[in-house]
């Protein structure tokens, strides 16, 4: 029962890593294969925060959601500059290089890590696994509504129009700069968010924990759930969380079986299991009657 | 004489790329309500001046004034928010959307500078019910729930001038509207600028199509290898003898339709 409390624990904190990497490559466009940066800012901010400066984890909480926002928005920058590949290339690189900062700052604990996270307390008793479990899921669900409420909005619309055409986006008065950052931005609140429920979980934390084989993974999960879509961020995290779980001889060869899946995602099913466009998701939807999606189809 | 009030003043305006001078001292003035046309052969600058008046570059020398206002060195969605639309030569409808989302882009036109941006939805009632007009008015209604880039040439055009127009311009800046249209789309897209222009917006057309040119433009301002080279009513520049020479003395290249 703990185990599978566990799994839903993760499940719930790469949810919200999954939906916080589709508002930054499925909504706005900009690929990151470098998310587990955030992800690990957001964990050593607050395990730093907590064991190194004593701070309660009700106040470390929203620090280190802020100052990964922050530093979210200060990785946005390149991508004014850099387009497509390019950015992809940059995304990698500071992966790369938040991981080294870890490893090599002492504050950060160096390649041991930092220990002793304390679980957070609630009514002066630190929170048991099922405690934490709830705690997580509703963080993830939050996450869910917030997005979804997001994406009903105008912002939704104008990251919509810049990854698809920057040029005729900045006719439409919408000012590419600012949107980008702001995309950044919101992922990397959630990513940090995201790094601080790992860390007070798992209660140590390694530099490794967030290395680039981490940001394909997050990537393998809204290219298998379907890109763009909150039910596909979902889908894909749970579906590679619990997988590997019940299919033991699968997770020796994990990362191998992230490239397939990406390979054979984006071949055969492009657009995910629950994309807009994927098969699976339209057949849920063709009874509807007078559904645009399903009236796309004929075209 | 009446001083005419003018919408835009361009004011010797130089746009070089390295050693190449794309735009040379370049000056004219678009009147309020006026339909200009800019013309020119193959490489004569248009759509680089295009592309300084919205922003896309920013002059070398020279400015530009909309309204009253300086507007070169703003950025293209600053230029835009002041009431320039503008279409490409290459069309961009936002091809993933539908026809209605694609006009629905520009409406949110107040949010985008701000924090209301989170809070205004794009599905409220009266900004569909705008955005339905503009399409009806762009014989387009009927194709509303289609994919853009599912729609021909000539919808794809006029759907671009129609999210344009969301933006309540002033003055819209429209890039060879005309190109790889046939003889019908041609025609219900003269109808469709006239009736913009009778409107009170001011045009300033970007065309190849002499015949299109000659038919809907009161005035036509001539480029030539960057410079102005004539400006005036169709029939005089018609019959300007620079003006032929630039065109005839390359007719045999008509084919290329690259400027």
């Amino acid at each position: 029962m703990g185990y599978l409390m566990t799994l839903g624990i993760f499940a719930s904190i790469y949810t919200i890593l999954a939906i916080s990497l589709n508002i930054l490559t499925g909504y706005a466009g900009q690929v990151s294969l470098g998310h587990a940066a955030l992800f690990g800012i957001g964990a050593y901010v607050s395990a730093a925060l907590t064991v190194n400066l004593g701070f309660n984890y009700w106040t470390a909480l929203p620090l280190s959601i802020l100052i990964t926002a922050l530093v979210g928005a200060l990785l946005g920058l390149p991508s004014l500059r850099v387009h497509s590949d390019f950015l992809v290339l940059v995304t990698i690189g500071i992966n790369f290089v938040v991981v080294a900062l870890f490893k090599y700052t002492p504050f950060f604990g160096g390649p041991y890590g930092l220990l002793g996270i304390p679980r957070p307390s609630l009514f002066g008793e630190s929170m048991n696994t099922f405690e934490y479990f709830l705690y997580a899921v509703g963080w993830a669900t939050f996450t869910i509504l917030f997005v979804y409420w997001m994406s009903k909005k105008y912002i939704r619309v104008a990251f919509e129009a810049i990854k698809e055409d920057e040029e005729a986006a900045e006719a439409m008065t919408i000012s590419v700069a600012r949107f980008k950052i702001y995309a950044f931005t919101i992922s990397a609140a959630f990513a940090g968010l995201a790094g601080n429920l790992w860390a007070h979980y798992m209660g140590v934390i390694f530099p490794g924990n967030f290395s680039f084989s981490k940001s394909i993974e997050i990537m393998t999960m809204i290219v298998l759930g379907g890109i763009g879509t909150i039910r596909g961020a979902v889908l894909g995290a749970v579906l590679l969380i619990f997988l590997p779980e019940y299919l033991r001889f699968v997770s020796d060869y994990r990362m191998l079986i992230y490239g397939l899946i990406i390979v054979f995602t984006m071949i055969f099913i492009p657009s995910g299991l629950l994309g807009d466009r994927s098969i699976t998701w339209k057949w849920t939807r063709i009874f509807k009657k007078g559904d645009r999606v399903a009236k796309n189809n004929e075209n | 004489m009446i001083e005419l009030q003018k919408i835009m003043k361009i004011d010797r305006v130089t746009k070089h790329f390295g050693g190449l001078i794309a735009v040379n001292s370049v000056s004219f003035e678009i009147l309020k309500g006026e339909l200009l046309a800019l013309i020119g052969p193959n490489g004569a600058g248009k759509t680089t001046l295009f592309n300084l008046i919205t922003g896309v570059f920013k002059p070398s020398i020279g400015k530009i004034f909309f309204d009253g206002k300086e507007i070169s060195g703003k950025r293209t969605s600053q230029i835009a928010r002041m009431g320039i639309g503008r279409t490409f030569q290459i069309v961009r409808p936002f091809g993933k959307m539908t026809v209605l989302e694609n006009v629905l882009v520009p409406l949110g036109k107040s949010f985008y500078t701000n924090l209301s941006v989170f809070s205004h939805s794009p599905r409220e009632n009266s900004s569909i019910s705008k955005a339905m007009e503009l399409l009806k008015d762009a014989y387009l209604d009927d194709e509303f729930d289609k994919m853009a880039s599912y729609l021909p040439i000539g919808m794809q055009r006029r759907l671009e001038i129609a999210r344009a127009l969301a933006l309540e311009p002033k003055l819209l800046l429209l890039d060879e509207p005309a190109a790889g249209l046939n003889e019908k789309e041609s025609m219900q897209l003269k109808e469709y600028i006239e009736k913009i222009n009778s409107n009170g917006i001011s045009i300033l057309l970007i065309e190849h199509d002499m015949k299109f040119v000659m038919n809907i433009a009161k005035r036509i301002v001539v480029l030539d290898h960057g410079s102005k080279i004539a400006e005036g009513v169709p029939s005089e520049v018609a019959s300007n003898p620079q003006v032929i020479e630039a065109y005839l003395g390359r007719k045999h290249k008509k084919g290329d339709k690259n400027a």
